[in-house]
């Protein structure tokens, strides 16, 4: 069972950084750990989402676990300039789920070992 | 009463697609040339120094270097498929980039101390090889540095292949943790990035060699006068890869309007055309064959082995990052560079330059043309130099050219970007 957790940060920071660039004020971040997986789930209050930006993230954080990808370019991930970040972030990840509801833009990561 | 099930497994459509092609280079390979040649001319290939700038075509033949390519494209599905690997924009890219550099720089010898280098990283990390497989073929950019020790003329054949092999496994040992962290360094907007990991591990073997006394030095050694066969070939494979795009899916008029889509992308890496628009990237992939072909035509260059390489680099890329709107600025740049510099217009370095500068699409795509066009300029005028710095052991030398490019352009755009924008609020 080996989970790095350097990649989990650097996820976090990512997240946070599409948050906070989409106008979010107020964050609530949790992890948990058990044997085979970590669950992320970042809260984040947003006035407005546009469905169009909502469909884009989805887009990019449903893209499929490519570990061979991951090796090579998961020291990107962190910076947040374009989309494409959001989709290395979803290729880390074996689950994800996308929601904006009430003002509040939830999203949750779950990655295996 | 025994029940026998047959599990039937379906060859994803990208790997058929890349061995459909590979075998079409065999075929024609022994259509345009007699076999004892072709053998002859194989083996050649195979036990000659690889260092830059060798074209295979020169060295061995069209015929020979066909079936090198072919050689090494269906290898490196196999090994794709064997280990259960799952086509993606990076593996359908590393497929033929690898494939590409058959024409010059690799072959079935040195390219396996150093696969089995990464494999036994993969077995240090503990980590499935799978994990390994874009290093494991894009290490293939330090093959020179195996051929050149393994048949280096000064000691024992059979001494100087193990020393090749045992340097070729060191190498292929820290390729993937070196060039894991080089992408940091240019942010992704340098598409060779596994050039400029080798550029700089070749930097510092051949500089720490030649202050031994043992000075390697860049050759050119290139064909000529094959324009008529590799032009046909060229656009044959751009118009078989223009006819899979368009009608597999959901039929020719949807799939031009998904090809649309790849335009609202800057290219910068991570872009997954095949995730994002599965076979649709055949369109892409074709058309920047063609675009590539014409180019080096209309110019007046060869079409010889190194800009084969270039061909199909950007073939590659064309489900990873390139389409046919972040690339001509780079090259239109990298044409005024070439044009302007003291070397004639067409000679193969200024044409190798040109065709790979396009690994700096994604400037073009992320901060206009005019941003492109400076660094296809730069590029041209780098990538000319940065091959003796590596003793021209690095095959993928523009990818390091290009590394040093974008590492300096982002910092000048980001703040030029933030004046204008200042300067319209």
């Amino acid at each position: 069972m080996k989970i790095k957790f350097e990649k989990i940060m650097a996820i976090t920071s990512e997240l946070l950084s599409y948050c906070h660039s989409n106008g979010a004020k107020e964050f609530h971040l949790d992890i948990s750990e058990s044997d085979d997986a970590i669950v992320l789930t970042m809260r984040a209050c947003l006035e407005h989402m546009p469905d169009k930006e909502m469909e884009r993230l989805h887009t990019a954080l449903s893209a499929p676990r490519q570990r061979e990808i991951e090796q090579d370019y998961w020291e990107l991930i962190g910076e947040s300039e374009t989309h494409s970040e959001m989709t290395l972030v979803g290729m880390l990840c074996d689950e994800t789920a996308v929601q904006y509801r009430d003002n509040e833009l939830s999203i949750t990561l779950k990655r295996y070992a | 009463m025994n029940h026998s099930s047959h599990k039937r497994m379906t060859l994803p459509f990208p790997f058929a697609l890349m061995l459909a092609i590979n075998v079409g280079f065999l075929i024609i390979a022994f259509v345009i040339d007699r076999p004892a040649s072709i053998i002859e001319g194989f083996v050649t290939i195979v036990t000659s120094r690889v260092v830059l700038v060798t074209d295979f075509i020169a060295v061995g033949g069209l015929g020979a270097t066909l079936v090198n390519v072919a050689i090494i494209g269906i290898l490196s599905v196999i090994m794709f498929i064997k280990s259960g690997a799952k086509p993606s924009g990076a593996t359908i890219m590393a497929l033929w980039v690898t494939a590409g550099f058959a024409f010059f720089g690799k072959n079935v010898y040195n390219m396996i101390p150093l696969t089995i280098g990464v494999w036994l990283f993969s077995r240090f990390k503990k980590e499935p090889y799978s994990n390994y497989h874009l290093a494991s073929l894009l290490v293939g950019t330090l093959s020179p540095i195996v051929s050149e020790i393994s048949f280096l003329g000064i000691f024992s054949p059979p001494i100087e292949i193990a020393l090749g092999s045992l340097l070729g496994i060191c190498i292929g040992f820290i390729f993937p943790a070196v060039s894991a962290h080089m992408v940091r360094m240019h942010s992704g907007y340098d598409l060779y990035s596994m050039g400029f990991a080798g550029g700089l591990i070749a930097m510092i073997l051949s500089t720490t060699a030649n202050s031994m006394g043992l000075r390697t030095y860049p050759v050119s050694v290139y064909s000529y006068g094959n324009n008529t066969v590799m032009a046909i070939i060229m656009y044959a494979v751009a118009a078989t890869l223009i006819i899979s795009g368009l009608f597999t899916g959901g039929g020719v008029k949807a799939n031009l309007a998904t090809y649309r889509k790849f335009f609202s992308h800057s290219g910068r890496l991570i872009t997954d055309f095949y995730f994002l628009y599965k076979n649709t990237i055949y369109i892409n992939m074709g058309l920047l064959c063609a675009f590539a072909t014409t180019v080096t035509l209309l110019i007046g260059a060869e079409l010889n082995g190194i800009s084969a390489a270039g061909i199909f680099t950007m073939v590659g890329f064309g489900c990873f990052g390139k389409h046919i709107k972040n690339v001509p600025p780079i090259i239109i740049g990298a044409l005024l560079s070439a044009y302007l510099n003291i070397w004639p217009f067409t000679s193969p370095a200024n044409v190798a330059s040109i065709l790979f500068a396009a690994a700096l699409a994604p400037l073009a795509g992320q901060f206009g043309i005019i941003w492109g066009i400076v660094a296809g300029f730069l590029h041209v005028s780098v990538a000319m130099h940065v091959g003796a710095l590596c003793g021209g052991l690095n095959l993928y030398n523009n990818g390091f050219a290009a590394g040093f490019i974008a590492m300096i352009l982002l910092p000048i755009i980001t703040i030029s970007e933030r004046m204008r924008k200042n300067h319209e609020d």
